[in-house]
């Protein structure tokens, strides 16, 4: 096409800026309705104003104060007049001698106009009936406006209803306009009549208007009414009654929506309004961290406030039944429980039904976890192998792996390890379990004391005393051996692993990692031991110059023992036998968790694990006997010195240690700590070195400590 | 596996012991007299293969190597349903056949002469096994295989394995009857050096409280051989039960010996077990507690080893080890610790920290008792020296006289003089002393001072 426009040409771009046009606009029409907030099929509102059943405001030009007069009418005529003229008002139809405009955007307030060419009495209830229409309008608006798709399914029910009332409603003044045809109704006879139907219209109204200023929808349509029907008075039983059925009436689709996630699992809700929302983040088949918690959430605030105190169980019912979902093969398979209806009352007998399908979907998860993934056996091989009951699993991974574990964190080669590892745990005497597989060695590069501060602050704030600066905890993680930050980690399958999610099993591993150190500086005094064994075949001085490594190796050894037993037989086995007989009394598996959780808990504090004080003074003994552990040789004649120093710093350490924990004891109700201290100093040769440490300096830097 | 244990069966009353220790072994892991597995079995639960082993075709065999100078027991035991059960290469029977007579002597340099072959068998066996922790010898010191080529094996075996545990169940004779064999007091002098130098943990089975137990509290007016290593064999295989049924604690030997003997030449044990019936109708009519069984451990009635009544009441425990068996809850173990600390019951070395040790330890399923709770003391009392100087005594009354020393003098460790004997009894004499110092605070610095004076005599 050439750069010249000829006349010609004309027609044409006519017909392509109008083909352009209409393309545009259907493009705008489209963006529109995929927002989802203009959901509609038309906007017939707009389209076809008159079609209302409210006042039609299409006139823009529209005359606030009415024109036309009645001064030609006589004045005996004119209340029949006004009467049908006020009666065509209530309905929503337009009169020329009286009108109702509400004020503002929000209708709030209505202005009443009436054409002062009225008798002066009947201007009186004209003023007074006219508020009916106002009401009436803002009814008829709402039940209008609440028909859109968008408006959420509550809203629309709640809509529906309304306008049943409306039907009554307009059945009502038909009466009385066929009175007026008859001539036989004066206006204030309308007035004695409208009284019923005016209190109604007003409670109608109000709930429009409540509703539509608070933008409610869904749940919160619903709390409103609840509101409503609890605030009502007694006295007035007719609009009670309203009240419950319109509410009955539009809690119907959101008891619907409940329904089907209580007793199915299954989230419907085209509107966006249910208090349940699937993250979708956390899409299916995904089934990493945070599941559990954040895969389905609630929504507090559309939750209907009559549903507040089980919005827990709602939301768990149909969690459960999700989990099952994502494990079975079929449907068939998840034995779901027989549907019951679920209406709203004001009794809240719908409780018992929610209860019943909470009480349902936790036992079948349960039973389902218990039975077809046997998650106690699991919970069981755990403790086990993380709290080292599995004592033979333990020795022979010392056995094995010492030259690993020996090294420097960053020598370590780590697949040589892990072949090490799952050695050690398929030659244990537990070989016949399949669920040992599941077992894998790690590093953590990272010393135990940050380790159990980081766990302390994240999972059991309250238990943490405020941090502490224990420094000789810190250690650089570049100095680490592979003793100090060898770890077991547990990888299990989906549902097992909601039970073992990443914070359990940090706990485990802490738990391992304390107890683990304190089996190898068993095994590195056993060691010492056995060389100070071949002394015995050796007489006179030789043997004596090393009765000092001898009897301060029974002394370590005897501290490490008792503190082995203690932490094993005395704080893991009772919270152990407390957690499975609580366990037999599970409903469902978030007991089951919290159970689990607080046997960790228990087992963390009893091991010493939440006072890091305590933790570094036992830590310090550790490093004292893996000193000695390491250092004693028995050929050395230089040892002796060294010996004493090291007896000496046992010695002060220890007291301290026995200190706290006597003072410690005395406001632990368990008496456990006490038990502990009666175990060191059992036959009392503790007492005099206790006494003769100097008690007050002694309380002086303990309270420095914990300040 | 870790912690292989070697089992060393020496003359008569070794190997019958040892009879009945692996007869009571197969039972708790129900394994059948021929070395398969039983049906009823499951797995999982213990640990086998410290104590046995498996062979090509999945049998188990035990670890044990069975050595005499006369075949009189061995052939018993092969003829016995067990005859199966046993590597038969690891039974090993001298060709003489004729056996020590009796004598030290003559089992110590037939122990020298055969060492060749024994030692093939040993190591072997020590090659056969992961990491093997030590070795378990049962013998008597009274007698001549058991005690005189045992004491060589002791000798050579602390040569040959210095890492290794070497851990004795020591038959000690019967104090109340005569015996036939009268060298009996030499055999047990010169053994007993050996099990102080190169053993380092002997666990004390004396015939005489055994026989003693027997008789009052299990009511057999004449016990048999066979009942008396009944009860052996189950302090054999309680004292044992940590290692085969793993827990929390204890799985290792070293572990379990370690807190018993604080100082190495200190290593003589007494046991105790309870509750000993010999039929049901003591459990029927009695609850046993925990307390009541670590209350009755600590009584000497239970003891298995005789010991005079501690007149000047200045013996103690150096360590007490209790495992205990059953259905136990762990407060019920503290409370009864505590009651007994708090009733002084039991009296302890001054000189470093000691307590009474608790291990709890799982039992097996397959064999079942009348009691709920059960409960197997291994102490280490300074109290064991009582025995020691009856042994002394016995032997001074015999050397005496120079009686029945021309069987030793026949030897060649004693034909030119008597001098191993002397020096035996010395070294039982200074570990008399050393127990008895054991028993004061200043042990630790006792040492030293008979250590000055070795260095400056």
């Amino acid at each position: 096409m050439s750069g010249q426009i000829t006349p010609a040409d004309v027609p044409l771009f006519y017909s392509r800026l109008a083909q352009a046009t209409v393309e545009v606009q259907r493009k705008k029409e489209k963006e529109s309705r995929d927002t989802g907030d203009r959901l509609e099929l038309t906007d017939w509102k707009s389209e076809r104003p008159h079609m209302t059943l409210d006042f039609s405001y299409s006139r823009d030009t529209f005359d606030m104060i009415p024109t036309s007069t009645l001064e030609h009418v006589p004045h005996t005529s004119q209340e029949h007049v006004v009467v049908q003229e006020l009666l065509k008002v209530f309905v929503g139809g337009e009169s020329e001698f009286m009108n109702v405009q509400s004020v503002g955007q929000i209708s709030k307030k209505w202005d009443l106009y009436v054409s002062p060419t009225i008798d002066q009495l009947n201007f009186g209830f004209v003023m007074k009936c006219l508020p009916m229409a106002a009401n009436y309008s803002t009814i008829a608006k709402f039940v209008e406006d609440s028909a859109r798709l968008s408006c959420g399914r509550v809203n629309q029910a709640l809509g529906d209803s309304m306008d049943r009332q409306l039907a009554e409603y307009l059945l009502f003044i038909e009466s009385l306009e066929i009175k007026n045809r008859q001539k036989l109704l004066h206006l204030h006879e309308v007035w004695y009549h409208i009284q019923k139907s005016f209190s109604t219209m007003k409670l109608l109204s109000d709930i429009s208007k409540e509703v539509t200023d608070k933008k409610a929808r869904g749940g919160c349509t619903l709390s409103l009414l609840n509101d409503h029907l609890l605030k009502m008075l007694a006295p007035v039983a007719m609009e009670i009654e309203i009240c419950r059925s319109i509410t009955a009436h539009s809690a119907i689709p959101y008891m619907e929506s409940v329904k089907q996630w209580i007793f199915n699992g299954m989230i419907y809700d085209p509107f966006d309004e249910f208090m349940i929302v699937e993250n979708p983040k956390w899409k299916k088949k995904d089934y990493m961290e945070g599941y559990w918690e954040k895969m389905y959430q609630l929504r507090h605030h559309l939750v209907p406030n009559f549903l507040e105190d089980v919005k827990f169980y709602i939301l768990n019912s149909g969690k459960y039944l999700n989990v099952i979902r994502e494990c079975v093969k079929s449907e068939k398979e998840m034995n779901l429980a027989p549907i019951e209806n679920l209406p709203y009352t004001e009794e809240k007998t719908f409780y018992d039904v929610i209860l019943r399908a909470y009480k349902h979907s936790s036992k079948s998860l349960l039973d389902y976890m218990m039975n077809e993934f046997s998650l106690m056996d699991r919970i069981t091989t755990a403790k086990k192998y993380f709290l080292l009951q599995q004592g033979d699993f333990v020795v022979q991974l010392l056995d094995t792996c010492h030259e690993e574990l020996d090294k420097n964190i960053n020598d370590i080669n780590p697949s040589r390890l892990a072949t090490l590892v799952e050695m050690a745990i398929r030659s244990g005497s537990s070989k016949g379990e399949t669920d040992t597989e599941q077992f894998t060695s790690c590093l953590k590069p990272m010393d135990l004391g940050s380790q159990v501060r980081k766990i302390l602050v994240e999972c059991i704030p309250s238990r943490t005393k405020e941090d502490q600066d224990s420094s000789v905890l810190s250690e650089s993680s570049e100095f680490l051996t592979g003793y100090e930050s060898f770890m077991l980690s547990m990888t299990c399958e989906w549902p097992v692993s909601l039970v073992f999610n990443s914070k359990v099993q940090s706990v485990y591993q802490m738990l391992f990692r304390h107890l683990f150190y304190c089996k190898y500086i068993e095994r590195l005094l056993s060691s010492a031991w056995t060389r100070g064994k071949e002394l015995k075949s050796e007489k006179g001085p030789k043997m004596g110059m090393h009765t000092k490594g001898i009897a301060l190796c029974n002394r370590m050894t005897f501290f490490l023992q008792n503190m082995e037993y203690y932490m094993m037989e005395e704080a893991i086995e009772p919270a152990w036998a407390e957690f499975t007989e609580v366990v037999k009394n599970c409903e469902s598996v978030d007991d089951l968790m919290k159970c689990h959780w607080n046997f960790q808990e228990k087992c963390t504090q009893d091991c010493l694990l939440t006072n890091l004080d305590l933790l570094s003074d036992f830590r310090g003994i550790l490093t004292l006997c893996k000193d000695f552990g390491s250092s004693w040789l028995i050929k050395d004649i230089e040892d002796v010195q060294k010996i004493s120093i090291l007896e000496e710093k046992f010695n002060e350490n220890l007291i301290v240690f026995l200190t706290k924990i006597t003072h410690l004891s005395e406001c632990d109700s368990t008496g456990k700590l006490l038990n502990l201290f009666y175990r060191q100093n059992y036959n009392h040769y503790y007492d005099s070195i206790l006494q003769n440490a100097d008690a007050e300096a002694l309380m002086d830097s303990l309270k420095l400590q914990s300040y | 596996m870790p912690c292989e244990i070697i089992t060393l069966q020496l003359g008569q009353c070794g190997n019958q012991v040892g009879f009945e220790f692996w007869k009571k072994l197969c039972a708790e892991h129900a394994i059948s007299s021929e070395g398969i597995l039983e049906p009823f079995a499951t797995e999982g639960t213990d640990r086998k293969d410290v104590f046995f082993y498996q062979a090509d075709d999945e049998h188990y065999i035990p670890r044990a190597v069975l050595l005499d100078l006369e075949p009189r027991v061995i052939q018993s035991i092969k003829n016995s349903q067990y005859a199966k059960l046993y590597n038969p290469e690891n039974i090993y029977l001298s060709k003489d056949g004729g056996g020590a007579g009796n004598n030290w002597a003559s089992g110590y340099s037939q122990g020298e002469t055969l060492q060749e072959e024994i030692f093939d068998i040993i190591e072997r066996e020590a090659e056969n096994s992961d990491s093997l922790e030590g070795f378990v010898m049962c013998h008597s010191i009274a007698g001549g295989t058991g005690s005189g080529m045992g004491s060589y094996l002791l000798d050579r075996l602390a040569d040959k394995f210095p890492k290794k545990i070497i851990q004795t169940y020591s038959v000690f004779p019967n104090q109340d009857e005569i015996s036939d064999v009268v060298v009996q007091p030499y055999n047990s002098v010169l053994t007993l050096k050996r099990l102080t130098k190169s053993a380092d943990c002997v666990v004390v089975l004396d015939n005489t409280a055994l026989n003693r137990i027997a008789t009052d509290r299990l009511h057999i007016q004449q016990p048999t051989f066979t009942q008396i290593n009944s009860l052996v064999s189950t302090i054999m295989s309680v004292s044992t039960a940590t290692l085969r049924y793993p827990s929390y604690m204890n799985n290792d030997l070293v572990g379990l010996i370690a807190p018993l003997v604080p100082t190495p030449r200190l290593h003589f044990l007494m046991t105790g077990y309870t509750p000993l019936t010999g039929d049901h109708e003591e459990a029927s009519v009695r609850k046993t507690s925990v307390l009541d069984v670590m209350r009755r451990l600590l009584q000497p009635k239970n003891m298995m080893v005789s010991t005079d009544p501690d007149r000047s009441g200045n013996h103690c425990y150096i360590s007490i080890l209790n495992i205990i068996q059953g259905e136990v809850d762990v407060t019920q173990v503290h409370k009864s610790l505590q009651r007994i600390r708090e009733r002084k019951m039991v009296s302890f070395i001054p000189w470093g920290p000691a307590s009474i040790q608790v291990a709890l330890s799982r039992k097996s399923p397959y064999v079942h008792t009348a009691h709920r709770v059960s409960g197997l003391m291994l102490a280490n009392h300074t109290n064991i020296v009582s025995l020691f100087n009856q042994v002394l005594n016995q032997y001074d009354k015999l050397r005496k006289r120079e009686a029945f020393l021309e069987q030793f003098r026949k030897q060649a460790m004693f034909q030119n003089n008597l001098e191993e004997l002397d020096i035996s009894r010395e070294v039982i004499q200074d570990l008399v002393d050393e127990y008895i110092a054991a028993t004061k605070p200043d042990y630790l610095t006792w040492k030293k001072s008979q250590g000055d004076e070795a260095a400056s005599s």
